[in-house]
């Protein structure tokens, strides 16, 4: 039952030596007997009483007519605050504070709040419940009063307690003593102040813990500041080394062991990898064994590797050389006009239209090592690039060489009808210049 | 409590009410079927419909399976009064049985009047249930039916012999055994829930999937039952046939409450990952369940499944008022319906992946008709089972603590 405490009022304001009355306890022997005591006392008029037993007994609430609990009403309270704070909070970190999209979710999107709403409702409902329920019973006192009396020892194992706080006006010890032992009790007792509670100082041996205690606890801290604040030669404490130090070198580090004092070893002279024997140097370097550029392609020439060229070619170059290979990709647009903007830093070679006479006339071998190496400001494409795909690229090239200075009578008789009745429009590189503006 | 009285359904009372029900629960499936054949509503919808009222009073059975095993299983004391009483709910499992049998027969007729993974020609055009047709095939989805309802009635037909046979004899080693075996009992539960709840409606749409959908089943189902046996023993009690107090009334309300919060817990559960991770083969089951009128009842499930019952059923005042109680359990049922009703009916014309948003009033009447027509029968079998046996287990262990049992 709840235990309320003998509050330190005395009968009398007299203090003539003898220990003062805090309220009577009586001892039953039955649960019977106690919850009738009970209902007696309080129709008696006493109002600071309580029972103390061994275990729960129901009917004592109806007894003692305990009020309901306010508990409830505190714990729904505060979890509802903590809902409204979870919403709140997400709220302004999210959508106010430090505006971050998250997963292309809206700043404030209320499924993602939901778990935190659930936590924080929890969390203050379960403290709320847990220390209102501490404070309303008065939790956390280290005595009771009642505890001086050995007889109340029983409590806690076969014996029924009710105890009359002395506060209140229908305290007399005189008579609520005989009140109560008229209700049947085996015995009644005085509740006494004891002498360390009359006394306002704290125990010697309390103090000295305490002070022992307090002092020992400045201890970490302060060598916890001294290490930050101070500096040091040594290397920090490794408490759990696991694997931090290792017997090996590591890649890109001086190597005292090896006379040029590196510890990455060069590979052998004339080690080649796997897959990068390169022996037909028409097919790898675009020239023959005399070193003059090749004329011939090195690949079967047929429609399929045209495919495959135009769709590399599609992937990789189409950005800048654009579709049709007169420079006109995207990249050149947009550096044509961040460049014509006068934006700082900004210089831009455009690329060479491959229609160019100079570049029709090149032999294939040279747009094969300018693709290999990079010429001008375009980067080396060997590593996007195999061999095969960059001569099936060039085959393509041949072919956007050969659309782009064709002449009509060279169209077949059937296209040229279709593109003949076709309305004439503006070109669509001029058409997007147009739209840039 | 009177030991010499006997707790048990008033003289001829389920004589009486079997037949009754059981004609109103045939009648009403007819009468649904009548509809639809004169062309009041389609097949598909029909078929969809009885799926709702079938799948209603199994995952309602469920939860009473689960009642038994779990108050076994943790020795419970206060519910003993009340447990014979869902020993005599799970006992419909035979009868929900033979009323799986359409299910399964439509399954195997081979067009997408309820499954479409049965559907040769949409498994031909469509590579995800093509992929899964090793499972969702006619054969395994029956072979598969016939387990799940062998585990749940071997279980209930279990639980409840042996806490009959305790009537006759004093013999705690029974009480024993049966909290030995509640455990191995609810793992085979959990299992076979879980992947009834995927067969019969999780594979409606058998382009999506979750992981956690058999739980929410679980958690709906096991809510419906604590509603029903909120009404059942209070009618019980009144009767005369059964000696509950207000105290267990008290702990059926708190199950009430507590799964309330659970079904919305697991609900959201679902919702949040998909939602967060907003994967096109996962949020289109969503999506379509957003839109027109299956949006509109979205809306009615959060707050009438969650928010309204949560603060309706949160204070033990309401708990421990009959008529309060009583309100929030028919509520709780009404929103079991519309729940599964949501999760059934917009499969219907293709589900999520072909359809179109359903705008107006979805509901038709035969969707009401198959849901008398399930309770009618649910009633009829529950009578039938009740007959004439007793209603309290007289001779458990720990039927004294139960009667004298308190809230705090």
């Amino acid at each position: 039952m709840e235990s309320h405490s003998m509050d330190q009022k005395p009968e009398a304001s007299i203090d003539n030596g003898e220990p003062r009355v805090l309220g009577m306890v009586a001892e039953f022997d039955t649960p019977d007997a106690l919850i009738e005591a009970a209902r007696r006392v309080r129709e008696e008029g006493y109002e600071h009483f309580d029972a103390h037993t061994p275990y729960p007994i129901h009917a004592l609430d109806d007894a003692m007519k305990i009020r309901p609990t306010i508990i409830p009403w505190l714990v729904l309270g505060a979890g509802m605050t903590g809902t409204a704070i979870a919403v709140l909070m997400q709220y302004w970190t999210n959508a106010v504070d430090y505006p971050f999209v998250i997963s292309g979710k809206p700043l404030f999107s209320l499924p993602a709040n939901v778990p935190i709403m659930f936590e924080l409702t929890v969390l203050l409902a379960a403290l709320t419940a847990f220390f209102s329920n501490m404070a309303l019973n008065k939790m956390g006192r280290p005595s009771n009063p009642l505890f001086s009396v050995d007889r109340f020892r029983s409590a806690t194992a076969e014996k029924f307690f009710l105890s009359v706080e002395a506060r209140g006006f229908k305290f007399d010890r005189v008579e609520t003593k005989q009140f109560l032992e008229g209700l049947g009790a085996a015995a009644v007792e005085p509740v006494l102040e004891t002498e360390a509670e009359r006394s306002s100082k704290l125990p010697r041996p309390l103090v000295t813990t305490a002070i022992i205690l307090g002092s020992l606890a400045l201890v970490p801290p302060a060598f916890v500041f001294g290490m930050r604040a101070g500096t040091f030669d040594a290397p920090r404490l490794h408490i759990v080394p696991d694997m931090d130090f290792q017997p090996k070198y590591k890649a890109q580090t001086e190597n005292d062991f090896f006379g040029d004092h590196r510890a990455n070893r060069p590979p052998v002279e004339g080690t080649i990898a796997i897959g990068a024997l390169d022996l037909d140097t028409a097919l790898h370097y675009g020239k023959n064994e005399d070193g003059d550029y090749v004329t011939e392609f090195p690949i079967p020439v047929n429609a399929e590797t045209m495919a495959r060229g135009q769709q590399r070619y599609r992937i990789t170059c189409v950005a800048c050389h654009g579709e049709s290979g007169t420079g006109d990709g995207m990249i050149a647009k947009r550096a044509d006009l961040l460049a014509q903007r006068g934006t700082s830093g900004m210089s831009w070679v455009p690329p060479t239209s491959i229609l160019d006479q100079p570049v029709q006339d090149q032999p294939i071998g040279q747009i094969f090592e300018s693709i290999t190496n990079g010429i001008r400001t375009m980067p080396s494409y060997a590593q996007q690039i195999t061999p095969e795909d960059r001569w099936a690229i060039i085959l393509y090239l041949k072919a956007l060489q050969r659309a782009g200075s064709a002449t009509s009578d060279q169209i077949p008789a059937s296209e040229r009808q279709r593109l003949n009745a076709m309305p004439v429009e503006a070109t669509d590189g001029q058409a997007t210049e147009g739209e840039d503006e | 409590m009177n030991q010499e009285r006997d707790y048990r359904l008033p003289e001829g009372l389920a004589k009486k009410v079997v037949p009754v029900a059981g004609i109103l629960g045939i009648g009403g499936i007819v009468a649904a079927l009548g509809l639809s054949l004169a062309g009041m509503s389609t097949m598909e919808h029909l078929a969809h419909a009885y799926l709702l009222g079938f799948w209603y009073f199994v995952t309602l059975s469920l939860g009473g399976l689960f009642f038994v095993l779990i108050h076994h299983l943790v020795g419970a004391k206060w519910s003993v009064v009340v447990r014979r009483v869902a020993e005599i709910i799970v006992g419909v499992f035979p009868v929900l049985f033979l009323l799986s049998i359409p299910i399964v027969a439509i399954s195997f007729m081979g067009d997408s009047t309820l499954f479409r993974w049965a559907n040769p020609e949409e498994i031909a055009h469509n590579e995800l249930i093509q992929k899964k047709t090793a499972y969702l095939n006619p054969t395994f989805f029956a072979i598969r039916v016939v387990i799940y309802f062998g585990i749940w009635t071997m279980l209930a037909t279990y639980f409840a012999r042996t806490s009959a046979a305790q009537d006759s004899g004093h013999d705690p080693a029974k009480a024993y055994r049966m909290r030995q075996l509640a455990a191995p009992g609810l793992i085979l539960f959990g299992t076979s829930l879980t992947f009834a709840a995927f067969d019969f409606v999780m594979s409606l749409e058998p382009e999506w999937f979750s992981t956690i959908f058999g739980v929410y089943q679980f958690g709906g189902g096991a809510l419906a039952f604590f509603s029903f046996l909120a009404i059942f023993t209070i009618w019980l009690e009144k009767k005369g046939s059964l000696p509950t107090t207000v105290e267990h009334y008290h702990d059926i309300g708190k199950y009430m409450f507590g799964f309330t919060v659970f079904w919305a817990y697991i609900a959201f559960s679902q919702f949040m990952l998909i939602w967060y991770a907003n994967i096109p083969e996962e949020t289109g089951w969503y999506l379509h369940r957003q839109q027109g009128a299956w949006g509109w009842m979205a809306i009615v499930l959060i707050f009438g499944h969650f928010v309204i019952p949560f603060f309706g059923l949160v204070s033990r005042h309401i708990k421990r008022r009959r008529p309060t109680l009583l309100f929030w359990a028919c509520w709780i049922l009404a929103m079991h319906f519309v729940d599964l009703y949501w999760l059934v009916m917009p499969s219907m014309h293709g589900g999520a992946h072909h359809s179109e948003p359903t705008t107006g009033i979805p509901f038709q009447i035969v969707d009401f008709l198959c849901w008398i027509g399930f309770a009618g029968l649910f009633v009829a079998a529950v009578f039938w089972r009740a007959g004439n046996r007793s209603l309290v287990p007289m001779n458990d262990p720990h039927l004294a603590d139960s009667l004298a049992f308190r809230n705090y």
